[in-house]
């Protein structure tokens, strides 16, 4: 070593100088070279350490925000997993616990159903309200028709029987008179109108006679004597008309005429003297 | 019928509750309509 260094040093150097000066030059200089290098390894290391720790920092910042959206990543993935999970369960506990509900409450009801049918049969229920309904219907009929114990023997019974045959032929009787008189009264009123009409009509003309009994023959007797007068007054008022209107029909196809020449009067017409007129005038003026 | 339903709902509430008075009010009045409809159905029922 020592002869490395003293090799360093120039040979005029090591002319002039002593070997204690130069061992003495040489140990300052490795003193001084050893602190540069401790300085430098000092500086280096603090630099080394700085720049770790920012190095460390920065990984520890990268490696944070990662697992923080790891974190968030997995926190959304639960919370969605578990939402799935809570919906299934509302809809098991709704959805099914209300089908089960409906189920036992018909069961319930149906196990009712069959237990009232066993114990109280439908047949006996109808027969039951049958009778009380013919019971009913019994009471009303003997109301009506004033059945007592006394009218429910035999012997009575027949006489209700024949009294009622004998009402139904009397009935029967009565009607075919009532239908025979109607038929008579129509044949009576008939010739009573036609008698009527005729005595009325046997000094007439044949045109006026014609109308008449066309018009009244198929009228009650009360409805011609009431309108009779009337309707031959109708007819010659019409004949007027007619004839009336033949004779202008004939006045206006003559072929000779024999009218006068009319002479024109010419007449002078006067103004009327009206006041509010002559002040309207003269304000024109 | 939606009333005889809400009648025997009411009595399995009670039951639950175990409330017997109540359920058994519940159940009486379900068998009493139901009897009472089937006597309605064969009252309609013609005599003849």
């Amino acid at each position: 070593m020592k002869k490395e260094k003293a090799n360093s040093l120039p040979e005029q150097a090591e002319q002039v100088m002593t070997e204690e000066s130069v061992e003495a030059i040489e140990t300052a200089i490795e003193e001084k070279i050893q602190l540069s290098v401790e300085a430098a390894l000092t500086n280096q290391d603090e630099l080394y350490a700085d720049k770790l720790q920012e190095l460390v920092s920065a990984i520890d910042k990268d490696h944070t925000s990662k697992l923080n959206r790891v974190v968030e990543a997995v926190d959304v993935n639960n919370a969605n997993k578990l939402i799935k999970v809570v919906k299934k369960y509302e809809n098991e506990l709704t959805g099914s616990a209300s089908q089960f509900k409906t189920t036992l409450v018909e069961s319930i009801s149906n196990y009712l159903e069959e237990y009232i049918e066993e114990s109280v049969p439908t047949e006996a229920i109808e027969e039951a309200t049958q009778n009380s309904t013919a019971r009913e219907v019994l009471f009303n009929l003997r109301k009506v028709l004033a059945v007592d114990s006394s009218l429910m023997s035999e012997s009575v019974k027949e006489a209700v029987v024949d009294g009622k045959t004998q009402i139904d032929e009397l009935t029967a009787k009565v009607n075919k008179v009532e239908k025979e008189n109607t038929l008579l009264k129509e044949a009576y009123n008939k010739q009573s109108a036609t008698l009527i009409l005729e005595n009325k009509t046997s000094a007439m003309t044949g045109k006026k006679k014609e109308y008449l009994i066309k018009i009244l023959c198929d009228k009650s007797p009360k409805f011609i004597k009431e309108n009779f007068d009337y309707t031959a007054k109708l007819f010659d008022r019409k004949e007027k008309e007619r004839i009336s209107v033949i004779k202008e029909e004939a006045y206006t196809k003559r072929k000779v005429k024999t009218d006068a020449p009319v002479q024109k009067i010419s007449e002078k017409k006067k103004d009327p003297h009206n006041p509010y007129l002559d002040e309207l005038r003269r304000s024109h003026k | 019928m939606g009333k005889e339903k809400l009648k025997i709902t009411k009595f399995i509430e009670h039951v639950s509750d175990k409330n017997y008075a109540k359920a058994h009010k519940y159940l009486k009045s379900v068998i009493e309509d139901k009897i009472t409809k089937k006597i309605s159905n064969a009252t309609e029922k013609p005599l003849f």
